[in-house]
């Protein structure tokens, strides 16, 4: 197994049991629980194939939603951000995303943040749709996604920059 | 041929995202049925020895609340004892006489934050837990076993939009039936208790018993709100659960003994 292969799978178990065994027993305010696990979608290797990535994400979701006994919502919002990412890089880094000359962890604070913010909102948005699954709920989605959104990036940069420096 | 071919291959990324996604909505909208298969204990098996190794760690943090917790239900339990020999001291009290049998057991995941939550507890067939089953905590009712495996049973929270308990005022016995609507995890929904029903906030809903899941007058919570309706003659009320169902440990399981027949009683109902 090459290294990048062995990194993913380490970080695929690592995420996993580190955001239901930690991060999902925090219960801010009694709701809110910062999803870390998106950091997966983050650390992926920017020059690999979008088919197996996309497969790649939906089953990360899957294993999270199969311990969080929640259907299929993890699965289909990972995979929504797993399917933004590339519009997401472009946003953030031009066009130098078009030619692979991208490496998020030596980017600029605000190029990091941008990514991380962009990437949990897409996911957070379909998530929080899908638990309500009403168009009556439109405004409660709006605040569980701003409100667990923010923790969320706030506790995916810590960890980020962590992960970054530990990894040097 | 050829050009369909060059255009699935152009828009594979596109066609495999469409598959996954339509697959995960059907795993969220079927998710119960989902549940019921095979795959789905094997999965039971699996997430359970994980959290059971993380509860286990866990406890060991509550342990201070969880005795004063327990120790004071021992003692409500010991005075109503105390009431109920004094009260059959001179009739014929029977102790076999009694309909539900307790069996403790330990919430090791639960879930809150979704439209329809389920828990996991720590036993399952081999300790004779079977679907159907009620569980409550010290302080009020939790929910309902869905499915056991072999060492594990998956509870229907009182937090999910399947629920339906029937309860009861304590002072006055009028009926009713307490739902979720997914909102506030404190706060439940009590509909269906006719208008003629003297109610004020701070009452106390208990079962109401008319099941054979729970006995009647287990303690629910209490009237936080009632909003009564323009056109309908009943009453919506806001019930603030004595349960925090966000923190859950030790549970009862109650099992009912004359299950079986109320079963095929009801069948037999149906059938005429």
């Amino acid at each position: 197994m090459n290294s990048t292969l062995f990194s993913i799978v380490v970080r695929f178990f690592v995420l996993l049991f580190v955001q239901i065994l930690i991060f999902n027993e925090i219960d801010f305010l009694g709701a809110y629980d910062p999803l870390i696990a998106i950091l997966f979608l983050l650390l992926y290797p920017i020059n690999t194939e979008q088919f197996s990535f996309l497969i790649v994400a939906f089953f990360f979701g899957l294993s999270l939603d199969i311990f969080l006994m929640s259907g299929g919502i993890h699965a289909c919002s990972f995979l929504v951000a797993a399917f933004a990412r590339p519009a997401i890089l472009r946003f953030t880094f031009g066009v130098s995303y078009d030619y692979h000359d991208i490496n998020i962890s030596k980017s600029s604070i605000p190029q990091q943040l941008t990514t991380i913010s962009l990437l949990v909102l897409c996911h957070h948005i379909i998530m929080y749709s899908l638990i309500a699954f009403s168009w009556n709920r439109f405004l409660w989605v709006i605040e569980r996604t701003l409100v667990n959104g923010i923790f969320s990036v706030v506790l995916c940069f810590m960890l980020f920059y962590l992960i970054k420096k530990d990894g040097k | 041929m050829q050009q369909i071919i060059n255009s699935i291959l152009r828009n594979k990324n596109v066609l495999i995202f469409l598959l996954l996604f339509s697959f995960g909505v059907l795993l969220t909208i079927a998710s119960d049925s989902f549940r019921k298969s095979t795959v789905s204990l094997i999965n039971q098996q699996i997430t359970g020895a994980v959290f059971e190794t993380s509860n286990q760690i866990k406890a060991y943090f509550s342990l201070q609340k969880t005795n004063s917790l327990l120790l004071n239900e021992n003692i409500h339990l010991k005075n109503q004892l105390a009431l109920l020999q004094e009260k059959h001291s001179e009739t014929t009290y029977n102790p076999k006489d009694t309909l539900y049998f307790y069996r403790p057991s330990r919430v090791i995941s639960n879930s809150f934050s979704l439209r329809n939550n389920y828990l996991m507890l720590n036993s399952g067939k081999n300790q004779g837990i079977l679907p159907e089953m009620g569980v409550t905590s010290a302080k009020g009712i939790v929910g309902i076993v869905s499915y056991t495996s072999n060492g594990y049973a998956t509870v229907i929270s009182l937090l999910n939009s399947k629920t339906r308990v029937n309860a009861r005022l304590l002072n006055t016995h009028h009926f009713g039936s307490l739902e979720w609507d997914g909102l506030d995890p404190s706060i439940a929904k009590l509909v269906d208790v006719p208008i003629i029903a003297p109610i004020k906030e701070g009452d106390t809903i208990v079962t109401g018993g008319n099941s054979y899941i729970f006995p009647a007058g287990l303690p629910i919570g209490y009237v936080h709100k009632i909003h009564v309706p323009d056109i309908q003659n009943y009453y919506e009320i806001d019930v603030k659960l004595f349960n925090d169902m966000t923190n859950l440990n030790d549970v009862y399981v109650i099992e009912n003994l004359d299950r079986d027949e109320v079963i095929t009683l009801q069948k037999k109902n149906l059938d005429e």
